[in-house]
């Protein structure tokens, strides 16, 4: 007990010191040289390696973190991220091999969506360190082994029933272990559906699939494979405005669905915003044990398949979507016309089924549109007469195909000393175009940009591709637009790592080359001499470099110090004005730097663990592209900011430790300010014109708040294991400083230009939204029984269980705006779903 | 492995569910009794009607929105008789579609003078029975324009756009500004155009030459503005005939555009643009400031013209008084130096056709000016008010003219 005392000061000292380090506004130089090692890299080296390096890498095994694990387990229903990153600052790895989408940079668990039993066990550290596969993201990283050794030899099936999106979840998966041929395989399977999800139109049809072998060939070559996949068929769900939420009495309005009649009569539930995919991947590695203690590593990789998400689109008719702000008894009020408003506010509150897509009435319409078209496909007296669909539900495709090979030799030159060198080839083609998913009943669609119209009287100025100029699309065919986008990316990587007696320390450095184009395979009628073929080819070379050491205070106490600087490339996601139509470039297309560091104390005792970690970092000159339709423009207009800067700053606290034998208390505590802090530069575009809208427009965004999470959050929480094998916990969570992100667009002087700072425009336009804090309270129960040699075990997750359905987790404020009515387009937002469950049943024999 | 198997077989089945939709039963909406168009237009008795019920009316679409010259509006026609109609959302209706239209719902009205069938759905209230079934427009000479034949589609012949509109735009396409135009006959007939700011051809050059276009009889309060249907339907590259050559019609509500200015020989009271009991602007004088007659000479003059350019030139403008005074006195001069006093110039007198009093307005006729062909002349326009009295003169769309 003296001892703990003695913690709870050092405790307090820390948290003096995280207080006076967020509170300084002055960005001391933060670039701290030193880090921490880590030798063992999955759980089978750990089994393998010697009782010294095991307590090390006991010290920084980081899937038992106590905040990453509650970060993830109970602060994910409030959007939560750790330190406030996008995913794209974390390398995702499968047996070493990262698996990032190179476009976006963003992890890819929908590829292995379901795969529980599989990728449960990864191996993540999200923070700054020593990374055995790669250099690895500034949020750490998470390495999935899908090699058989790692799966639990035997059968294990398992059901789950949740009122989460699906409903069930069926799981099987087998081990073999090590044959008598030397060979290991192991596979699962599994089945997650619901008709309808917690969210109403929406549904969920997935599965999974895992397949792989290990061969041990002799005492140095060892080959392993894995086949993995994650088909999903899912019914999506919309946010919407405020507005809707009050009238329609339910924080889970989703305009995305509506009722169809069959032919029977009968009205079913159709979603408008469906998606599916299936991106399966295939890795084969070559383990190779050389003289001395070195080891070569070396795996090549494919990933391809098709994604593709449904969306209605419609010509020469009003917008379908129910939610459209013209359909609003507000948008009435506004030009007082009360009798519109009061018609609307009507059925809004007490019509469900007319407040949602009116399936019905859009295949009325596409079934009495007769149109003419002449000189179909550009023949001269072709004429095509039939229904015109003015409603259509039309597939956007994203599909793609990587491949990739890498290799890394490990060598250890003493027993404290070791380095890594890696070398990593990715190459990724991205398929992006439209298909006609549903004509509605009617017989064709025009493959034309009528809004290109206004823009002059040469007919070929509308026409999305001029080799078949007033295509009439059927269901299935291709249209609009057509285009790949390249990227090939060569990384090499170095780490030293060593161990003394009181310290551990490691340095690595980075090199990488990005490459990156479009190529049209339309000619568009607007932009002919910008739209087909290769575009120019953007290339960027980076680097980093970063350090870091621990510290041992003692064998049960450490304090850890990273640091890493590094440019990063633009992705070619955020690259192109408006990919859609032509191949211009962002201005001023340039590296984003990378300045982090962090700072820990941890406690490693059997009875209490503890990690405290201050950390700082900042991006400077990130790029900021976002797409939105406006009707104004008929068209989907293109923001792209460039000089963006960002701050993110704060506290990790975890302390978890035993009150009784059987009883343990854990607490969680976030807090930090993620914040832009530059005046970054706009260009604004709109698809169909090559005019900009804006050019080089200054954009205050200095100051304001990284939206869409919390930026403060804390859990307290109890765990029980009693006798007989089973165990039960309860947490309180907390959220706090929760944000919605800023329009750039509302951040200028234009936006304000009619105001003075007197005006409530003024604050209206330029204030930022901040949401009210909100809680939850989660719970875990469960019960395993041995039976003979079989092995059940019951548990229930128990999610939000007050039931509270006020809290607002996020959203986003929309990019159209006007300022002189603010509320015109107000921010749409997302509820916490109310009380949920998920039991689980699984059986291992 | 058995296990295995089963669940892939599982997986793959809840799969491949995705469901197809059919197309579901559809009600035939629009059903009824039916009205000619004919009856329909006569059945504006100068308010609204409201239709409740079904009721169809057949016609063919002469005008749409392709050209962004209408935006949320057509125009339909049976026979003789044609109407606008305004829609509740934007295009859907092509030129020679057959329609009928369901009236339940809509309201027949009057907007700025023109009967138009408002708030029409497109997916509601029309059913396309064919397409391609272009009604022939009438043909039609300038001066038979007239009101009567609002909303139906015509064709004029032999026509050109006034030479003042040549290097000039239909429209402004820049700030989406509406411009009007006028197009004129070989006989000096005029007829005004008004263009949208939004029309895909607002930016193009105003063609230069002679020939013919289709338009609807489109009306803003009493006064015909044609409607240009289709850029492609305007076929003027003949040669053209003279036609008019300057005009200055003071609907941009300014003295000085063109060339023109004002001369004050003697008093204050000056030419000014009006609008008072008029469709559009027009310019005015008089001397008499509410109680007194203020003795007065103000000059409006001209800029230079060519005259050579023109063959047979002529001056027209209309004009109205009121009052007892000074007729209004029109002068040309060969020797006018563009500025300063006009009475050191010299002066020959017009002979315009002057009303006669109480506001008329009156066409001064075509004065003849062909003896001044080849020479740079001036036209002035020379106001006389005494102390004790005083005519109010007002003037309006001057024009020099050729013949052919």
């Amino acid at each position: 007990m003296i001892q703990f005392s003695l913690l709870k000061l050092r405790f307090l000292l820390f948290f003096f010191l995280a207080n006076s380090f967020l509170n300084a506004q002055e960005k001391d130089s933060i670039i701290r040289k030193v880090e921490s090692p880590v030798f063992v890299s999955t759980l089978k080296d750990l089994n393998n390696s010697s009782p010294a390096v095991q307590a090390i890498a006991g010290l920084l095994q980081s899937s038992r973190d106590v905040f990453t694990n509650t970060a993830a387990f109970n602060f994910g229903v409030a959007r939560f991220k750790i330190r406030g990153y996008n995913s794209n600052q974390t390398t995702i790895m499968i047996n070493g091999i990262p698996m990032n989408d190179l476009e976006s940079g963003n992890g890819t668990w929908y590829k292995w969506g379901g795969l529980n039993d599989v990728t449960r066990y990864a191996e993540s550290k999200r923070w700054l360190g020593s990374n055995p596969y790669h250099f690895g993201g500034i949020g750490g990283y998470s390495n999935i082994d899908a090699t058989p050794t790692n799966i639990r030899k035997g059968h294990q099936i398992s059901y789950g029933i949740t009122n989460r999106s699906y409903r069930h979840r069926l799981m099987y998966t087998f081990s073999s272990g090590v044959l008598a041929n030397k060979w290991a395989f192991a596979g699962s399977v599994s089945a997650r559906y619901a008709q309808e999800g917690y969210v109403k139109g929406t549904f969920y049809q997935a599965a999974g699939y895992y397949f792989a072998g290990e061969k041990q060939i002799n005492e140095k070559h060892g080959i392993h494979f894995s086949v993995m996949g994650a088909p999903s068929y899912r019914g999506g769900q919309g946010l919407a405005v405020q507005e809707i939420y009050d009238l329609t009495d339910d924080p889970y309005y989703n305009a995305n669905w509506g009722y169809q009649s069959l032919p029977n009569g009968e009205k079913v539930k159709r979603n408008a915003r469906t998606s599916s995919s299936h991106m399966p991947i295939i890795t084969l590695s070559h383990e190779w044990k050389l003289k001395n203690e070195a080891k070569l590593n070396t795996s090549v990789y494919t990933t391809f398949g098709k994604y593709r998400r449904s969306s209605l689109n419609w010509n020469d008719a009003n917008d379908p979507r129910p939610d459209y702000y013209r359909y609003l008894p507000s948008y009435f009020e506004n030009v007082n016309d009360p009798i519109s408003a009061g018609v609307y506010r009507e059925l809004w509150e007490n019509n469900p089924a007319g407040r949602q897509i009116q399936w019905d009435n859009l295949y009325a319409a596409n079934v009495k549109n007769l149109y003419s078209q002449e000189n179909v496909d550009g023949i001269a007296g072709n004429t095509v007469i039939g229904n015109r669909s003015k409603y259509i539900v039309e597939n956007r495709w994203n599909n793609s195909i990587n491949y990739g090979v890498n290799t890394k030799y490990d060598k250890k030159i003493t027993d404290k000393t070791k380095f890594t060198v890696g070398a990593f080839y990715q190459y990724q083609r991205n398929h992006y175009y439209k298909t006609i998913e549903d004509l509605l009943g009617g017989d064709f669609w025009l493959d034309v940009d009528r809004f290109a119209a206004q823009v002059g009287v040469d007919p070929a100025i509308q026409q999305n591709n001029l080799a078949t100029p007033n295509h009439l699309v059927k269901v299935g065919e291709k249209f609009d637009y057509d285009y790949y986008v390249y990227n090939h990316k060569t990384t090499a990587f170095g780490q030293f790592d060593f161990m003394l007696n009181k310290m551990d320390a490691y340095a690595a450095l980075e090199l990488s080359h990005t490459n990156f184009y479009r190529e049209g395979l339309n000619q568009n009628g607007k932009f002919p001499e910008d739209s087909k073929g290769d575009s120019e080819k953007s290339n960027f070379v980076n680097y980093a470099i970063k350090s870091g050491l621990t510290y041992k205070l003692s064998g049960r106490q450490f304090v850890t110090v990273n640091a890493v600087v590094k440019s990063q490339a633009p992705y070619s996601r955020d690259a192109f004005v408006s990919p859609r139509t032509r191949d211009y470039l962002v201005d001023g297309l340039e590296n984003e730097f990378i300045y982090s560091g962090d700072i820990s104390y941890l406690l490693r005792y059997p009875k209490l663990k503890m990690r405290f970690t201050l950390y700082h970092t900042q991006r400077k000159n990130a790029v900021w592209s976002r797409s939105f339709y406006n009707d104004a423009y008929n068209n989907f207009v293109n923001y792209s900011m460039t000089g963006v800067d960002y701050l993110h700053q704060g506290i990790e606290f975890g302390l978890e430790g035993n009150i009784t034998t059987k009883l343990q208390g854990n607490l969680v505590v976030a807090h930090a300010q993620h914040l832009y802090t530059s005046r970054p530069t706009a260009n604004v575009y709109v698809d169909n014109s090559a005019a900009s809208l804006d050019q080089d427009k200054t954009i205050y965004l200095k100051n304001y708040k990284v939206g869409g999470m919390p930026q403060s959050a804390f859990s307290v929480g109890l765990k029980y294991n009693g006798k007989k094998y089973w165990f039960a916990g309860v947490n309180y969570n907390y959220y706090a400083n929760i944000y919605l992100d800023p329009n750039p667009d509302r951040r200028t002087a234009e936006a304000v230009e009619n105001f003075v700072t007197s005006d409530p425009q003024w604050d209206e336009v330029l204030d930022q939204t901040k949401l009210k804090d909100g809680y939850s309270v989660s719970a875990f129960i469960g019960k395993s029984f041995k039976i003979k040699d079989k092995f059940l075990a019951i548990s229930a997750n128990l999610n939000n269980i007050t039931n509270n359905q006020s809290f607002q987790t996020g959203g986003y404020e929309q990019l159209r705006f006007e300022s002189q009515s603010i509320n015109k387009f107000p921010p749409r937002l997302a509820y916490m779903y109310g009380f949920n469950y998920f039991i689980t049943a699984k059986l291992r024999f | 492995m058995k296990g295995l198997i089963i669940l892939l077989s599982i997986g793959m089945v809840v799969l491949s569910c995705h469901k197809k939709f059919e197309t579901p039963a559809i009600d035939p909406v629009l059903a009824g009794a039916s009205i000619s168009l004919e009856d329909l237009i006569a059945s504006y008795q100068g308010s609204p009607i409201n239709f409740n019920d079904s009721l169809s009316v057949y016609a063919t679409v002469t005008m749409d929105e392709s050209d962004g010259n209408l935006y949320k509006s057509t125009y339909i026609q049976a026979g003789d008789f044609a109407l606008n109609v305004r829609l509740l959302s934007a295009g859907g209706l092509y030129v020679g579609d057959s329609i009928r239209i369901d009236l339940k719902g809509t309201v027949l009205s009057t907007y700025n003078g023109v009967l138009q069938l408002d708030a029409v759905h497109a997916d509601n209230n029309i059913v396309k029975l064919a397409v391609d079934k272009d009604i022939k427009p009438l043909a039609l000479s300038v001066s038979d324009v007239n009101p009567n034949l609002q909303s139906r589609l015509i064709k004029l012949e032999n026509v050109q756009f006034i030479y003042p509109e040549i290097g000039g735009t239909y429209a402004f396409a820049e700030d989406k500004e509406s411009k009007d135009i006028m197009v004129e006959d070989c006989d000096g007939n005029t007829v005004w155009f008004s263009n949208s700011g939004y029309a895909n051809f607002a930016d193009e050059l105003v063609a230069e030459g002679n020939g013919s276009i289709m338009a609807i009889v489109g009306m803003f309060n009493g006064d015909v503005q044609l409607i240009i249907r289709s850029f492609d339907e305007i076929k003027m590259d003949a040669e053209r005939c003279a036609g008019q050559y300057i005009v200055k019609d003071f609907n941009d509500e300014l003295i000085s555009t063109g060339g023109w200015h004002m001369e004050q020989i003697v008093g204050s009271d000056t030419w000014e643009t009006n609008d008072q009991g008029a469709a559009s602007f027009y310019c005015q004088i008089s001397n008499f400031d509410g109680s007194n007659n203020i003795a007065c000479e103000s000059w409006l003059v001209s800029p230079a013209i060519d005259l050579s350019l023109i063959n047979t030139p002529g001056l027209s403008f209309i004009n109205a008084s009121n009052y007892q005074g000074t007729n209004l006195e029109v002068y040309i001069s060969t020797n006018y130096s563009g500025a300063g006093d006009p009475n050191i110039a010299t002066w020959a007198t017009l002979n315009p056709i002057l009303s006669s009093g109480g506001w008329e307005w009156v066409n001064s006729g075509i004065i003849d000016l062909s003896a001044y062909t080849n020479e740079n002349v001036v036209i002035a326009f020379k106001y006389i008010g005494s102390s004790s009295d005083g005519k109010t003169w007002e003037i309006d769309d001057i024009v020099i003219s050729g013949k052919t």
